[in-house]
């Protein structure tokens, strides 16, 4: 039943499928369509697609293919970005622009500022947010080399001719299909205090206390490392089989008849064709890392990383502080320019990799 | 069936013209060719006329009415396709009632027509296959197919035969002449090859950088070359060319020979000028003739060709019926028949023939 | 066995394995472990018991060591501890049950076959006490202010003469009442479940059984009680003699349970997780798939002004990306009154960059002669993208619509932002995250949903991987 209640929720409490009928009956009569059921509803739906065909010719229609994919970015992920600036130079708890007075740059001093200037005492936000930006970027510098010389050892390895080389993709490629809360669900059940590792430790008498790997403050970020590399690794490495697999097999069987050796192959040949596709891996893979958040908050982990800041920081979840919404709105356009300029990078690298 | 007439028709792809003004008439059931090298501007000028493409000077008028502005489906043209562009998703039967159905036919109406045009074309038995699982001279059938069933006023072909094997071409021809000489509509068929041009056309067009060299029948073209470029394009092997001027009344070769003018030719005593004469119309002998030494021999039993290079390296064909004695590397003189012979201005390449 | 040998070490075109061969496939058998074996550590956790669960079992296999139940009785003689055997499963999981469960349990009929302290003891654990005692009271017509005693404070209870007030009952009805108002030297009853072993006695040194309080074969030595009661001393038992017998026994009532919306005494509601989780997968797919494909359509077949404009535009969306416009994405979504309905979490995410840029590549190569013969045809601009554009296109189609489903069901940080509010429109992962036992931990409800929220990702996994890994490698973007 509660399955009933939920599709019912769906698809009710709203004036949508009103909106929808008539939109359905507006076209049955311009369009009058013929044919069967399903010919006639898809003939129906793109109704002003046809209408402006016959009123004015082709030369709009490419417009108006756009305009919902246009609408949707317009207003998810175009309108956020500037809806974000006007978060950061006003201030309050409300969401509502109307209760936010303007505010110029004071969110950016309580981001960054030594002192309060809410209160005049000192400020620990900036302490908080700067603590975030280096975890973070411990993260990234450890992470991204590490994902990036074991996915390439295993691209490598998987680009041999071995046996059962579909299988053994697919198992490296499997964690990718997982869910971050699966991921970390999955991990905090062996990492937790009484989890299967520590008591297999304590059972081979190597530890002697039962250890909260995932809180402990020396080696949360290490497992937060393994755990994320873990789930992402199969992403990388498929790509960077992708890339060995475009390189030309004959330039093997030439340089076999040359007599090269395969250390001399790897690195004459393999790694200088691969270089391409290595730099954006890395620059895509920098890209999230840095973004690394959902595993890490499923997780629990004792450090937050930059957007995990700025998710706690919002109160979006959870209490709503006075300032939350524009010091969080600050930090993420700091980050937003760092990332922006990343992808910058990463589009101009996929650009002439692909020439 | 309905006539086609072009008027000062131009085309610009941006700032670059690459139809020139160019002025047609087609009168009904004509078959008519466009025929050029490749880069001419036949396609473009045919989808024009298709209203595939805009028109940017000009006009197009189908039975004496303007359709410039009319979209494609309701000028009553049917094409068939260098790729014959048949729907690979659909039957052959769904491909040839795709625009009745478009046109909101009756079933019935349909299935008469298609089965039909199947019969005309022999595809009966194909009409449940998919494209895909057709020969490349069935796909041919069913592209024809699939614009007769449409009863076009004007059938459109823009080098249909172009993707098939030698042999096919020919049988293929033969079938679309047949076509036209049954249903007697008018026929616009685009082609880079002279030949198919020559065997099929009422009239021909010849292209070239978007200007229309000459128009009119076969034979006429073939006579009555009316420049350089029309007389070298039209017949196979290719008119030979010689270099000469006007001298006392006579045409004088830059290789010395002397051959009397009359009558046809219009020119000027002094002028530069080019003599054309056909493969055909040369003799080996001695007396008024060229000098030249022949390079290769072609024996094809029934008749000979004979490549020759004048003292002063032009390359000249000779034609000859049977079987030659001639041998490579022999010092022989040709001898122009000047009843035969073509002269054109060197500078603007215009036929010099009187009227 | 050789020619499994000969398979194994078979190789393509060379004779003999060399040791980087030996190191490839052992760093891949080490990876596999990696990957493989803490996903079967989840599944075979999910069918573990709630008991075996809390017990930190960090067995393999589910099931139970078999059972005994430990009882502590208070009676005029003083404290009494003894082991009750063989007891029905649902006694020694009383405390878990829900109370319709419980409502099926034939209580007074177990409670009838026991005499004496054990008696004394269910009666206790199976929570018979305060019943017994209220309906005896009103019974007998005793005083109303006893069934508030048990609850008044040490110096209210003073007030009151308790004893004086049960004096003249029976014996027994005299016992269950000074159970219930707790008189000395009456205190509330315990039962507990514990483990049964035979182990060695160390005094007698035959094979005995022993009730041990956990089977940590991590201890040298356990403390254990004798079964059959004949003393009241507690021994050590030497781990190494002792020997657990255990039933293998998946709980499949850990997925039944919530699947059937019948897991009380949690916060979530998986079945409406569940259902809220499919609808938004195919909704948003089926929108995705749409409104992705007409813009590819546009931008790869049509040549228009400012088409320049809308291709970098919609690649640069791919630089923004929603974890760091959380708070502006909050606002529009709720600007757009589209949060706390799964329709916040199905719209701002169907339009999706990379799915236009697959399905443009791929529509570019599809001839555009085929367009021309169709507009040739009398087809309208909508007929050739719905009936001739988007059946060439059904590779690049499914593998979006694939990517779609997998990138929907894991979704995590859209519906936070979302419908983190609104519990009736939670997908499964926000379930799962804010998954939380009201009383008890209930892990193995969230251990069984786990493993069922895997089955949609995996059967896509297993069998539409190709769809997949092409649309990755041919796009590079996740």
């Amino acid at each position: 039943m509660e399955a009933v209640d939920a599709v019912f929720d769906a698809f009710s409490g709203s004036r949508w499928p009103i909106g929808l009928l008539v939109y359905l009956i507006i076209g049955w009569v311009l369009i009058r369509p013929t044919g069967g059921i399903g010919t006639r509803l898809i003939s129906i739906l793109g109704w002003p697609i046809e209408a402006a065909q016959r009123a004015a010719g082709a030369t709009s229609l490419p417009y108006l293919f756009i305009l919902p994919n246009f609408l949707v970015f317009g207003l998810y992920t175009f309108a956020p970005m500037f809806m974000n600036v006007g978060f950061s130079v006003t201030e309050g708890e409300s969401i509502l622009f109307t209760e936010r007075p303007y505010a110029a740059d004071d969110n950016f001093q309580r981001l960054l500022n030594e002192t309060n200037i809410d209160t005049g005492r000192e400020n620990r936000e900036d302490d908080k947010f700067i603590r975030a930006l280096v975890d973070t970027l411990i993260f990234v510098v450890f992470q991204v080399p590490i994902m990036i010389l074991i996915a390439l050892a295993t691209a490598l390895a998987l680009n041999r001719d071995i046996w059962g080389r579909g299988f053994w993709r697919s198992v490296f490629f499997y964690p990718v299909m997982l869910s971050p809360v699966v991921v970390a669900f999955l991990w905090s059940l062996i990492l937790k205090r009484q989890g299967l590792l520590s008591l297999t430790l304590m059972r081979w008498g190597v530890i002697e206390e039962p250890i909260q790997w995932l809180q402990d403050p020396g080696w949360t970020m290490m497992w937060s490392i393994f755990v994320y590399t873990w789930a992402h690794l199969g992403f990388y490495m498929l790509i960077l089989l992708a890339g060995l697999q475009a390189i030309p097999r004959d330039l093997y069987e030439a340089a076999e008849m040359d007599g090269t050796r395969p250390w001399r192959q790897l690195t004459r040949i393999t790694l200088p064709l691969l270089g391409p596709t290595l730099l954006v891996v890395t620059v895509l893979s920098l890209i999230k890392a840095f973004q690394a958040f959902e595993e890490l908050y499923a997780l629990n982990v004792r450090w937050i990383s930059v957007v995990a800041y700025i998710f706690e920081t919002s109160g979006l979840r959870g209490n709503p502080t006075a300032h939350g919404l524009g010091i969080a709105a600050v930090a993420s356009l700091l980050v937003a320019v760092g990332l922006m300029l990343l992808s910058l990078l990463q589009i101009r690298l996929s650009g002439r990799s692909s020439r | 069936m309905a006539d086609l007439i072009l008027e000062n028709l131009r085309k610009s792809f941006g700032s670059e013209e690459v139809i020139h003004g160019i002025d047609m008439s087609v009168s009904s059931g004509e078959f008519c060719v466009f025929v050029g090298p490749s880069g001419c501007g036949k396609s473009t000028l045919l989808r024009m006329i298709a209203g595939l493409e805009d028109i940017t000077g000009g006009e197009v008028r189908i039975d004496g009415k303007t359709v410039n502005h009319i979209p494609a489906a309701q000028r009553g043209l049917a094409m068939v396709f260098q790729s014959y562009a048949l729907y690979p998703h659909m039957s052959v039967r769904q491909n040839m009632s795709f625009g009745l159905e478009n046109l909101r036919m009756t079933r019935p109406e349909i299935a008469g027509r298609v089965d039909e045009a199947a019969r005309m074309l022999q595809i009966e038995a194909l009409l449940e296959r998919k494209p895909g699982q057709l020969s490349g001279g069935q796909r041919q059938r069913v592209a024809i197919g699939r614009a007769v069933v449409r009863e076009p006023t004007i059938f459109l072909f823009d080098e249909p035969l172009s993707n098939l094997d030698a042999e096919l071409r020919v049988t293929m021809r033969a079938e679309i002449a047949d076509l036209h000489s049954r249903l007697g509509n008018t026929m616009i068929y685009v082609t880079h090859d002279q030949v198919e041009a020559m065997t099929m056309a009422d009239k021909i067009a010849v292209l070239r950088d978007g200007i229309m060299e000459q128009f009119g029948a076969p034979l006429e073209l073939f006579n009555l070359p009316q420049n350089r470029f029309v007389a070298g394009f039209i017949g196979s092997p290719s008119m030979n060319f010689l270099a000469g001027e006007v001298r006392a009344g006579q045409v004088a070769l830059k290789n010395g020979a002397m051959l009397p003018l009359d009558g046809r030719f219009m020119v000027s005593e002094g002028q530069t000028i080019e003599l054309g004469i056909r493969a055909g119309d040369l003799t080996l002998g001695s007396g008024q003739g060229v000098d030249v030494e022949i390079s290769s021999v072609e024996q094809l039993g029934a008749e000979s060709y004979l490549y020759c290079r004048s003292t002063l390296g032009e390359q000249i064909t000779l034609h000859e019926s049977g079987q030659t004695r001639a041998r490579r590397g022999e010092k022989v003189s040709l001898r122009i028949d000047p009843d035969s012979m073509h002269l054109f201005d060197l500078q603007s390449g215009r036929s010099c023939r009187t009227g | 066995m050789t020619a499994l040998w000969t398979f194994l070490s078979r190789t393509q075109g060379r004779n003999r394995l060399t040791w980087v061969d030996w190191v490839s496939y052992g760093y891949l058998a080490f990876g596999f472990l990696l990957i493989f074996l803490p996903v079967c550590w989840i599944v075979l956790n999910s069918l573990k018991t709630p008991s075996q669960l809390e017990q930190q079992d960090i067995s393999l296999l589910p099931g139970e060591y078999r059972q005994v139940a430990r009882a502590t009785v208070y009676g005029p003689d003083g404290r009494s501890i003894f082991i009750i055997e063989n007891l029905p499963d649902w006694v020694l999981n009383w405390r878990t049950m829900n109370e319709e469960d419980r409502a099926d349990q034939d209580v007074e009929g177990l409670l009838n076959g026991f005499r004496g302290d054990s008696h004394y003891a269910l009666r206790s654990a199976l929570g018979q006490v305060p019943l017994k005692a209220r309906s005896l009271i009103s019974e007998r017509r005793l005083p109303q202010w006893l069934l508030r005693y048990p609850a008044l404070s040490a110096s209210a209870k003073a007030e009151f003469d308790a004893a004086g007030a049960i004096a003249g009952l029976a014996e027994e009805e005299q016992r269950l009442l000074a159970e219930f108002l707790g008189l000395d030297p009456y205190q509330a009853n315990k039962l507990i479940s514990q483990v049964l072993v035979s182990a060695i006695h160390p005094e007698t040194g035959e094979r005995t059984a022993f009730a041990v309080p956990r089977f940590d074969p991590s201890k040298p030595t356990l403390p254990a009680r004798l079964v059959d009661n004949s003393s009241d001393r507690v021994f050590k038992i030497e781990t190494a003699t002792a020997h657990a017998e255990r039933r293998i026994q998946p709980a499949f009532s850990n997925f039944i349970e919530p699947l059937a919306g019948r897991a009380r005494a949690v916060t979530v509601n998986f079945t409406r997780c569940f259902t809220n989780s499919l609808l938004v997968t195919v909704i948003a797919t089926i929108i995705t798939l749409a409104i992705n494909s007409m813009a590819a359509f546009a931008l790869s077949k049509y040549r228009f002004r400012g088409q320049t404009f809308f291709f970098v535009f919609i690649l640069a969306t791919l630089m923004v990306p929603p974890t760091i416009t959380l708070v502006g994405v909050f606002k529009a979504i709720h600007a757009t009154g589209l949060s706390g309905s799964i329709w916040g979490v199905i719209i701002p995410g169907a339009a999706t960059p990379a799915g236009v840029f697959l399905l443009r590549q791929y529509m570019l190569t599809i001839p555009d002669e085929l367009l021309e013969a169709a507009r040739m045809d009398a087809a309208s601009e909508w007929k050739i993208y719905w009936r001739i554009m988007l059946p060439l296109a059904l590779p690049a189609l499914a593998a979006l619509g694939i990517l779609s489903i997998v990138w929907r069901w894991n979704d995590l940080i859209l519906p936070m932002v979302a419908i983190a509010t609104t519990k009736d429109a939670y997908t499964i992962q926000l379930c799962l995250l804010e998954f939380r036992g009201e009383h008890l931990s209930r892990e193995h409800f969230r251990l069984a949903m786990t493993v069922f929220s895997l089955i949609p990702t995996t059967l896509v996994f297993v069998f539409l991987q190709k769809y997949i890994t092409t649309g990755i490698a041919n796009t590079g973007l996740k």
